[in-house]
C-alpha cells in the first residue's frame, strides 16, 4: 500500500467510524478496511489510533460491542451503532459539512476579493 | 441509556482489569492476524506478513496505553499506584511514619474521648420535656445565711395556691426503707414524690402508668414506680411485676410502672447541693407517691425539696418576685417562717453547674493537645520536605507533571492520616471506657456516654487538613527549584533550603512549647490544689474504719412516738444491744453509732444559748450530730476540754452535749463553754466537753460549728455504725456486722457498707479526676513539644554539618559544638516559654474556681514549670548535639 496518504485527524476518525458502522456492524479491522475501500484508498486509518477511537466511542455509548465469530471462524469483537450514536453521527456530519464548506469558500476566494 | 451502558463498560474495565486486558489482546490478535492474512494474499511470506502486520499496527504497548487512557479512568490506576508506593515508603521509614501516626492518634483519640464525655454529660438533650422550664425552688434562711434549703410542706401548699408563675409545683424527699420478700430483707433507696412530679418534670413512664392525684393518701396500699435500673437488677426486667405489690417497711406497695432511664437526672445533684436534707443514698430504686399532710409535716419541719415548672411566658425573674412576696407574707403570718425566703434556680444549673466548669476546662485542654499534635505533624512533614526535594527534582526532570507528583504526596499524607485516625478511634474507645470508670460518681449521666462520631469526624478532618497542607509542602517548594542545583547536591544536604522554611519550622516549635507550657502550668496548679486537699486533716481518722447504715423498721415494732421521746425504749435497746455485740467481735478494736457518718453534714437546728437568749435569737442554725459513746475514740477525734459522752448519758438522764472548736470560737468567744446550756427541741442541754473540728462538709470547706449529743438522748430510727478494725482490712468484718444485726432482728438489713477511706476518696473524686486528666494532657503536650524540639534540632544539625566540620577543623572542641546546638534548642524553648507564660497567666484566672489552697498566679508554679521545661528542652537538644559533635571534620567538609 502506498505510504503517502494523508493521516486522518482524530476528530474526523470518529466521524468516519460512526459512518462506517451505520452502514454495517463489523469488527475493528473491517472498519479500517471499509474506510479505505470507500474512500478509494485516499484515506488510510492509522491502525494504532483505530482501537483507542473505537473504545472511546464505546465508553461514550455511541457504539456497542459484542464478541462474535468472523467469516473464518475467528473470535472477533463486533461493533454496532447505537441510537445515540446515530444522533451523534447526524450531528457530526452536519458539523463537517459546515466546516468543509467554509474551507472551500476560503480556498475559492480570488486574490483581491 | 446508551451513555449509561458506556459508563458500565468503563467501570467494568476498571474493576475487572485482567479481563479487559485480555479482551484487548484478543482484539489486537484478531486484527494483526487479519492484516497478516491480507499481506500474505498480496504475496509476502507468512513470517514476513506477520511481522509487517505487527509493524503496521504500531507499538502494541502504546495501543494498550492509549486504549486505557481512553477509559478516562487512568487517574484511578495512578492513585492505586500511589497508594501502594505510599505504603511502601511509610514502612521503609518507620520512625517518621510512626511519629506521625502516633501523634495524630493521640490528638484525635484524646479529643474524641473528652468531647464524647462532655457531649454525653452536658450537651445532650434532656429526658424532660421543655427541660429549660424546670426550676428548683429552694427556701432560704437569712439567719443561717443559707440559700439552698428544703421547704416545709405548708409552704409548698401556699406556694401552689398563691402563685401563678408555675403550672405545677412538686416536691421530693429521700426515703430509705427495707423491702422484705422471699429473698430476705433488702434496703432500698427511694424518692418520695408528690403525685404531680411526673408532670412537673415532663416525664412519662416507659412502661405502665403514672401517678394519679389523690392516689397516695392514707395508710393503705402505696403506689410506686420502679427505676429502670432497679427493675432490671432486682426483677430481671420481668413485666409481671407491674401491677403486683411488694412490701416495704411492712407496708404493701403496688408497682404501677417503670420510669424511663435518666428520669432522676439531677436528683443526686439537688441533694448534694442542698444545705441539708435527708441524704439520698445512691440512685433511687423506686419513686414512691406521697401525699404529705400538715399534721405529719408541720411548718417548722423542712424535709421537702421543691421543684416547679414555669408557666408559658413566665420568666424566672418574675417568678422569683412573686414567690418572694408570698414568703414575706408567710413570714409575717407564721412565726415558724421567721427569716425564711425563697431562691429560684434553674434545674439545669443545679444539675450541671458544678460539673460544667470542670468539663469545659478539660475540653480546652484537649483542644490544646490536638493543636500541639497538628503542629508536630506539620513539623515532621516539613522536615521531610528537605530530604525529598531531590526526589521531586529527579521526577520533574524525568517529565512528571506537578499534578502527578502532588497527587502522590497527597495520597501519602492521606494514608498516614487515615492510619492515625483509625488508631485514634481505638485509642478513643479505650480512653473513654477508662474515663467513665475513673470519673467521679457525681457526674450526671455517666453511664450513657458513648463515642461521639461527629467529633471524630471533626478531629480527623482537622488532622487531614494539616497533613495535606504540610504534606504538599515539598511540591510547593519544588516549583521554585533549580533542578540542576538540586540534582547535583547530595540528598538532604542541599544548601538551597530556604531560610523561610527553617524559620517557619522554628516558629512551629516555639508555638508547641508555648502551648505545652500553658497545659503544664494548668496541670501543676490543679495538681498542687489536689495535693493540698488530700493533705488537709479531715479532723477524724479514716484508716481501717468501715461504716454501714441500717434503719429500724417496721414502725409497729420500733415506734417513734413523739410523746415518749427520748424514752423510745425499743429503739434505744436495739441500738445498744447491737453496739455491744459489735464491740465483742474479735476483729473490732472500737465501734460506735452515729446519726451520720463523719463526711455527712446532717441537718441543722435553731438554738439559743441559755442566758443569752436575746443575741442567740439571731444566730444561724447549728449542725446537730448524734453520736454514741466511743465515737471520739473510734475516730480519733480529739477531746480538747471537759469529758466525752459516757454510758451514763442515757434517755432520762440529764441531757448533755459536746461542742466543737469552731462552735466554741464562734459562740463563746474562746471562753470556756463548759456548764453553759444550749436550748433546742424544747430542752436545755448542758455542755460538758469541747472536741476538735470534724470537716464533715468535706476537706475543701471550712469547718463549721456543731453540737454533738448522745444518740441515746436523741434517738433515731436510722443510724450509721462505725467500726475500727484491728486487723488490716476493714471490709473483712462486714459480714459479721451484717450477721449480728440479722441475729438481733431478721427484718433488719445493713446497707451502704463502705470504708471511710473510700468515702473520703470519693469526696475528692472530682478534683482528683480533673487534676489527673489535665496532668495527662500536659504530659502528652510536653512530650510532643519535646519531640518537636528534637526534630527541629536534628534537622538543623544535618544542615549545619559542613559548618560544624569547619568549626572543628578550626579548633573548636566537641564541647563547644555541643554547646552551640544546645544553645539553639534552649533559645527556641525560652521564646516558647515566655509566650506560654503570658498565655498561662491570662488563662489561669479561668480555673480559679477549681483550685483549693493555691492562687491562680502561684509564684512557685510559674517559676518551677518554665525552669523544668527549658531544662527538658536542653536535654532533648542533647542527642542531636552529640551527633553533631561526633562528626568527623574531614567527611563533614567533603560533603559540600
Amino acid at each position: 500500500m502506498a505510504r503517502n496518504q494523508p493521516e486522518v485527524l482524530q476528530g474526523t476518525l470518529d466521524l468516519l467510524i460512526l459512518k462506517s458502522l451505520s452502514l454495517e456492524a463489523m469488527h475493528g479491522w473491517g472498519v479500517g478496511q471499509r474506510i479505505q475501500q470507500i474512500s478509494r484508498d485516499s484515506l488510510q486509518v492509522n491502525q494504532g489510533s483505530l482501537y483507542p477511537a473505537l473504545h472511546r466511542l464505546e465508553y461514550r455509548g455511541w457504539i456497542r460491542a459484542e464478541w462474535g465469530s468472523s467469516q473464518n471462524n475467528r473470535r472477533a469483537k463486533y461493533y454496532r451503532l447505537t441510537q445515540s450514536g446515530r444522533r451523534r453521527l447526524a450531528l457530526e456530519q452536519e458539523q463537517w459539512r459546515r466546516f468543509s464548506t467554509g474551507v472551500e469558500l476560503v480556498l475559492a476566494a480570488e486574490e483581491g476579493a | 441509556m446508551d451513555r449509561l451502558r458506556g459508563w458500565v463498560r468503563r467501570i467494568r474495565a476498571v474493576l475487572m482489569r485482567d479481563t479487559a486486558d485480555r479482551e484487548m489482546r484478543d482484539e489486537m490478535e484478531f486484527h494483526t492476524t487479519m492484516e497478516a492474512d491480507a499481506l500474505r494474499r498480496s504475496g509476502l511470506e507468512p513470517e514476513a506478513a506477520r511481522r509487517a502486520a505487527l509493524v503496521r499496527f504500531g507499538g502494541l504497548d502504546r495501543y494498550g496505553e492509549e486504549s486505557r487512557d481512553a477509559r478516562g479512568t487512568a487517574w484511578l490506576d495512578e492513585v492505586r499506584h500511589d497508594f501502594r508506593l505510599s505504603v511502601r515508603l511509610a514502612s521503609r521509614n518507620v520512625p517518621f511514619s510512626a511519629a506521625v501516626v502516633v501523634t495524630l492518634a493521640l490528638g484525635i483519640g484524646a479529643t474524641t474521648a473528652i468531647f464524647s464525655m462532655v457531649d454525653g454529660v452536658l450537651l445532650r438533650g434532656w429526658p424532660f420535656a421543655d427541660g429549660d422550664r424546670l426550676v428548683m425552688i429552694w427556701e432560704t434562711d437569712r439567719a443561717s445565711e443559707t440559700l439552698h434549703e428544703p421547704a416545709s410542706w405548708p409552704d409548698i401548699v401556699d406556694m401552689r395556691t398563691r402563685t401563678r408563675a408555675f403550672t405545677e409545683i412538686g416536691a421530693v424527699v429521700a426515703l430509705n426503707g427495707t423491702m422484705t420478700g422471699t429473698e430476705g430483707a433488702e434496703r432500698v433507696s427511694m424518692l418520695g414524690v408528690t403525685t404531680n412530679m411526673l408532670d412537673v418534670l415532663g416525664v412519662t413512664p416507659a412502661i405502665g402508668r403514672g401517678f394519679r392525684a389523690g392516689e397516695a393518701s392514707g395508710q393503705g396500699v402505696g403506689i410506686a414506680l420502679l427505676s429502670e435500673r432497679y427493675w432490671l437488677a432486682r426483677f430481671g426486667g420481668d413485666r409481671a411485676i407491674i401491677g403486683n405489690t411488694v412490701a416495704i417497711d411492712g407496708r404493701p406497695i403496688e408497682i404501677i410502672g417503670v420510669l424511663p432511664r435518666d428520669a432522676d437526672l439531677g436528683m443526686a445533684q439537688v441533694h448534694a447541693n442542698a444545705d441539708y436534707s435527708v441524704p439520698l443514698s445512691g440512685p433511687a430504686d423506686l419513686w414512691l407517691a406521697v401525699e404529705p399532710t400538715t399534721q405529719e409535716y408541720p411548718r417548722q419541719t423542712h424535709p421537702f425539696l421543691a421543684l416547679g415548672r414555669l408557666a408559658d411566658g413566665a420568666t424566672l425573674a418574675a417568678a422569683q418576685q412573686e414567690m418572694a412576696a408570698v414568703m414575706t407574707d408567710l413570714e409575717a403570718t407564721f412565726p415558724e417562717n421567721e427569716a425564711r425566703g425563697v431562691n429560684l434556680e434553674p434545674y439545669e444549673n443545679v444539675t450541671f453547674g458544678q460539673v460544667r466548669r470542670a468539663l469545659v476546662v478539660l475540653l480546652a485542654a484537649v483542644a490544646v493537645v490536638l493543636l500541639v499534635a497538628c503542629v508536630n505533624v506539620a513539623n515532621l512533614l516539613l522536615a521531610r520536605t528537605a530530604t525529598r526535594k531531590r526526589e521531586v527534582g529527579v521526577r520533574r526532570a524525568l517529565g512528571a507533571s506537578m499534578a502527578r507528583i502532588g497527587r502522590q504526596f497527597l495520597v501519602e499524607s492521606i494514608v498516614l492520616t487515615v492510619l492515625g485516625a483509625v488508631a485514634g478511634v481505638a485509642l478513643a474507645r479505650i480512653a473513654l471506657r477508662a474515663l467513665v470508670a475513673l470519673a467521679p460518681p457525681d457526674i450526671p449521666r455517666l453511664d450513657s456516654i458513648t463515642l461521639d462520631l461527629r467529633v471524630l469526624a471533626i478531629a480527623t478532618t482537622v488532622s487531614m487538613l494539616v497533613s495535606v497542607l504540610f504534606g504538599l509542602a515539598p511540591v510547593l517548594e519544588a516549583r521554585r527549584l533549580h533542578l540542576q542545583r538540586v540534582l547535583r547536591s547530595q540528598a538532604g544536604r542541599t544548601t538551597t533550603d530556604s531560610r523561610d522554611s527553617r524559620r517557619f519550622r522554628d516558629v512551629l516549635v516555639v508555638a508547641e512549647v508555648a502551648l505545652a507550657i500553658v497545659l503544664v502550668i494548668g496541670a501543676a496548679l490543679l495538681g498542687r490544689s489536689f495535693q493540698t486537699l488530700t493533705a488537709t486533716d479531715p479532723g477524724f481518722r479514716t484508716a481501717g474504719i468501715v461504716t454501714a447504715e441500717y434503719e429500724l423498721q417496721p414502725a409497729s415494732r420500733y415506734p417513734f412516738d413523739f410523746s415518749r421521746w427520748p424514752l423510745l425504749t425499743e429503739i434505744n435497746n436495739l441500738h445498744a444491744s447491737y453496739l455491744e455485740r459489735v464491740r465483742t467481735l474479735p476483729g473490732v478494736q472500737h465501734a460506735a453509732l452515729a446519726a451520720r457518718n463523719p463526711l455527712d453534714p446532717g441537718f441543722t437546728n435553731s438554738f439559743v444559748i441559755v442566758g443569752r437568749e436575746e443575741e442567740s435569737a439571731d444566730y444561724p442554725e447549728i449542725r446537730t450530730r448524734m453520736i454514741s459513746a466511743g465515737y471520739l475514740e473510734t475516730l480519733d477525734v480529739a477531746l480538747l476540754d471537759g469529758r466525752d459522752i459516757s454510758a451514763a448519758d442515757v434517755a432520762g438522764a440529764e441531757p448533755i452535749a459536746l461542742i466543737n472548736e469552731s462552735g466554741m470560737r464562734r459562740y463563746f468567744d474562746g471562753t470556756d463553754p463548759i456548764d453553759s446550756h444550749v436550748r433546742f427541741w424544747g430542752t436545755p442541754w448542758r455542755i460538758v466537753g469541747v472536741i476538735a473540728d470534724e470537716r464533715f462538709n468535706g476537706v475543701d470547706a471550712d469547718p463549721e460549728p456543731a453540737l454533738y449529743v448522745p444518740l441515746a438522748q436523741a434517738p433515731q430510727a436510722g443510724v450509721t455504725v462505725l467500726a475500727r478494725a484491728s486487723g488490716g482490712d476493714p471490709t473483712a468484718i462486714a459480714p459479721d456486722l451484717r450477721r449480728l444485726l440479722r441475729e438481733l432482728d431478721p427484718g433488719l438489713a445493713l446497707a451502704g457498707i463502705e470504708t471511710l477511706d473510700r468515702t473520703l476518696a470519693v469526696s475528692v473524686a472530682r478534683p482528683r479526676f480533673t487534676a489527673a486528666l489535665i496532668g495527662l494532657f500536659a504530659g502528652l503536650a510536653l512530650v510532643l513539644a519535646l519531640i518537636g524540639v528534637h526534630g527541629v534540632l536534628s534537622y538543623s544539625v544535618t544542615q549545619r554539618t559542613a559548618e560544624v566540620g569547619i568549626r572543628l577543623a578550626l579548633g573548636a572542641t566537641r564541647g563547644n559544638v555541643i554547646g552551640l546546638i544546645i544553645r539553639e534548642g534552649i533559645t527556641l524553648a525560652v521564646i516558647g516559654t515566655v509566650i506560654g507564660l503570658a498565655i498561662a497567666a491570662a488563662a489561669a484566672q479561668g480555673i480559679g474556681a477549681l483550685l483549693y489552697g493555691v492562687t491562680p498566679l502561684d509564684a512557685a508554679t510559674f517559676t518551677a514549670v518554665p525552669v523544668a521545661v527549658v531544662g527538658l528542652a536542653a536535654l532533648a537538644s542533647y542527642l542531636p548535639a552529640l551527633r553533631a559533635a561526633r562528626a568527623q571534620p574531614l567527611s563533614a567538609l567533603r560533603t559540600d
